[in-house]
C-alpha cells in the first residue's frame, strides 16, 4: 500500500509573517511514497533524513533568505542583495533539485522508458545502455557534492547529460530543462553504500520513475 | 613538549612537508615513538591489529606516496569519531587518494620527485585533486589526538587571543564558518602575515594554492567525515572536534610558519 511520507515538521517550517503575506512561502512537498518504499535500493533511514532534514533545511533557509532579500529590495540595498545571491542559489537550488528528485523515483520504477522518450534517447545517445553509461559516468565523476542530470536542450531539441556542482540548479545555470536528476551528495547514499558511490548509482536504476521523466520530456517539447 | 619541534630534519619518505622547508616527519616520528614506548604490539588485544583488519598496512610503505599511520588508536576517539567512521574515512577515502596518486605518478613520472605541496601548487584537475586530498587528510588526522582538546597552550594560545580575543570567540567564529560552508570542503585555521584567520576551502581546496596562508589546523566537513556518527548534525561534529584538537600540532605548524622571522 502506498502512502505518502510526511515529514513531521514539514508544514510548519517558517513562521507566518503578516507583512509578507502577499508572497507564497515555499513548503516541503510530501514524498509520493513511504520512506521505506524504495528499499532495498535506498533505505528508509536515508529517505527520512534526506527529506525531513536536508530538503526541509533548504526550504527553511530559502524562505529566510527570500525574506532578507525582500527587505534588501525594499531598502534598495544592492550590496545586501548581492551578498544574498549564494544563499539563494544554494537553498533555492536545493529545493528545486530535491522536489524534482522525489518525483523521479518510484517503488514501481526501473526498467526502461518507452515511446517517444526511448526514441529520443536512442537518437541522442545511440542506445539506452550508452545513455545509462554516460549518465552514470557523469554522476560518478562529480568531485565533491553535486548532481548528475538528464536534461533537454530546447534550442537544439536534444537530450543532454550534465553534471552540476553543489546545489546549482540545472536550468538556472545551464539552460537545460531538468528531466531526471541523480543526487550524488554523500547524504544521498552514505549510510547504505558508504564510499561506494558506483554501487548506489547501479541500484538507483531499479527505482527510476520513467513515467515521470517522460511527462517532463513531453512538457518540454510543447 | 616543544623538544620535538627542534629535532633535526629527516629525509621525508612520504614526499610531503607541511611547509616549504620544515619536515613534519620528526613530529610524527616522535609521536609514534611515544606510542611505541608504551609497548604496543599487534596481539589480539592491540589496536594495531585493526590496521591489518582494515588492510591498510601495505599502503604504509608504498612509493612514491604512502598512507600515514594514524597517530592515535581509532578505538579511542569517541565521542568525536567512532571506530567505524574512522575506518571508512581512513581505510577507504584517504587510502584511495594514496592509490590514485601513485597510479598517476606512474603515468606522470615527474610527480615521483615532487612533494605533495609542490604538486598542489603546480597542478590542477585530477592530479591536484588526489594530491590535495591526500595532504588534507594527513593534516586532519595529525591535528587530532586521543587526549586532545582543552584550552590551547603555547604560542597558539597567544595568537588566538591576539586575533580572536579569546578561545570561546575563536570557537564561535570557527563554528560559524564551518556551518555556513555550502557543500563539501575543509575549514582551515591559517596564518597569513602573522595574523590567524579562518579560511573555507571548497571541495579539495587547500590554503597552499594561491598562497592563501600557512595551514595550522583543518576540519574535514565533507559529509563522509561526519555522517556515520552525526547524520546531518554537522554542528555536533564541530563541537566534538574542539575536544580532540592536537595543540602540539598547531604549535608545530605555527612555529614552522614563522621560520625566517625572529
Amino acid at each position: 500500500m502506498l502512502s505518502r511520507a510526511v515529514c513531521g515538521t514539514g508544514r510548519q517550517l517558517a513562521p507566518a509573517l503578516g507583512y509578507l503575506g502577499s508572497r507564497q512561502k515555499h513548503s516541503l512537498p510530501d514524498l509520493p511514497y513511504d520512506y521505506g518504499a524504495l528499499e532495498p535500493h535506498i533505505n528508509a533511514e536515508i529517505m527520512q533524513l534526506h527529506h525531513c532534514k536536508h530538503h526541509a533545511a533548504y526550504v527553511n533557509n530559502l524562505n529566510v533568505t527570500e525574506e532578507k532579500y525582500q527587505e534588501a529590495l525594499a531598502k534598495g540595498d544592492v550590496t545586501a542583495q548581492i551578498a544574498l545571491q549564494p544563499a539563494l542559489k544554494f537553498n533555492g537550488g536545493g529545493h528545486i533539485n530535491h522536489s524534482i528528485f522525489w518525483t523521479n523515483l518510484s517503488p514501481n520504477g526501473g526498467g526502461e522508458p518507452k515511446g517517444e522518450l526511448l526514441e529520443a534517447i536512442k537518437r541522442d545517445f545511440g542506445s539506452f545502455e550508452k545513455f545509462k553509461e554516460k549518465l552514470m559516468a557523469a554522476s560518478v565523476g562529480v568531485q565533491g557534492s553535486g548532481w548528475g542530470w538528464l536534461g533537454f536542450n530546447k534550442e537544439r531539441g536534444q537530450l543532454q547529460i550534465a553534471a552540476c556542482p553543489n546545489q546549482d540548479p540545472l536550468q538556472g545555470t545551464t539552460g537545460l530543462i531538468p528531466l531526471l536528476g541523480i543526487d550524488v551528495w554523500e547524504h544521498a547514499y552514505y549510510l547504505q553504500y558508504k564510499n561506494a558511490r558506483p554501487d548506489y548509482l547501479k541500484a538507483i536504476w531499479n527505482i527510476i520513475n520513467w513515467e515521470n521523466v517522460t511527462e517532463r520530456y513531453m512538457a518540454c517539447k510543447k | 613538549m616543544y623538544v620535538h619541534i627542534f629535532i633535526l630534519f629527516f629525509v621525508d619518505p612520504n614526499r610531503s612537508k607541511f611547509n616549504s622547508k620544515f619536515n613534519f616527519y620528526p613530529f610524527l616520528r616522535t609521536t609514534l615513538a611515544t606510542i611505541k614506548k608504551k609497548g604496543y604490539k599487534c596481539d589480539n588485544s592491540s589496536y594495531k591489529c585493526i590496521f591489518k583488519t582494515w588492510r591498510v598496512t601495505e599502503l604504509w610503505n608504498t612509493k612514491p606516496f604512502s598512507l600515514i599511520k594514524l597517530p592515535f588508536n581509532p578505538e579511542n576517539m569517541r565521542p568525536f569519531l567512532s571506530t567505524e567512521a574512522i575506518e571508512y574515512h581512513y581505510a577507504k577515502h584517504h587510502a584511495a587518494y594514496v592509490k590514485n596518486l601513485n597510479n598517476l605518478a606512474e603515468e606522470n613520472c615527474e610527480l615521483k620527485k615532487m612533494t605533495l605541496e609542490e604538486i598542489i601548487v603546480l597542478y590542477n584537475g585530477v592530479i591536484h585533486n588526489n594530491a590535495a586530498q591526500l595532504y588534507n587528510h594527513n593534516f586532519f588526522w595529525l591535528g587530532i589526538k586521543e587526549d586532545g582538546g582543552g584550552e590551547p597552550y603555547g604560542v597558539i594560545k597567544e595568537k588566538i587571543e591576539e586575533n580572536f580575543t579569546d578561545f570561546q570567540n575563536f570557537k564561535d567564529q570557527f563554528t560559524k564558518e564551518a556551518l555556513s560552508h555550502f557543500g563539501s570542503g575543509w575549514i582551515w585555521l591559517i596564518i597569513k602575515k602573522n595574523k590567524l584567520k579562518i579560511h573555507q576551502g571548497h571541495d579539495d581546496q587547500t590554503p597552499l594554492k594561491g598562497a592563501i596562508g600557512h595551514p595550522i589546523l583543518t576540519l574535514d566537513i565533507w559529509e563522509h567525515a561526519y555522517y556515520v556518527d552525526y547524520r546531518n548534525a554537522r554542528i555536533d561534529y564541530i563541537k566534538e572536534w574542539f575536544n580532540k584538537i592536537n595543540w602540539d600540532f598547531a604549535n608545530y605548524n605555527l612555529f614552522a610558519s614563522l621560520e625566517g622571522q625572529c
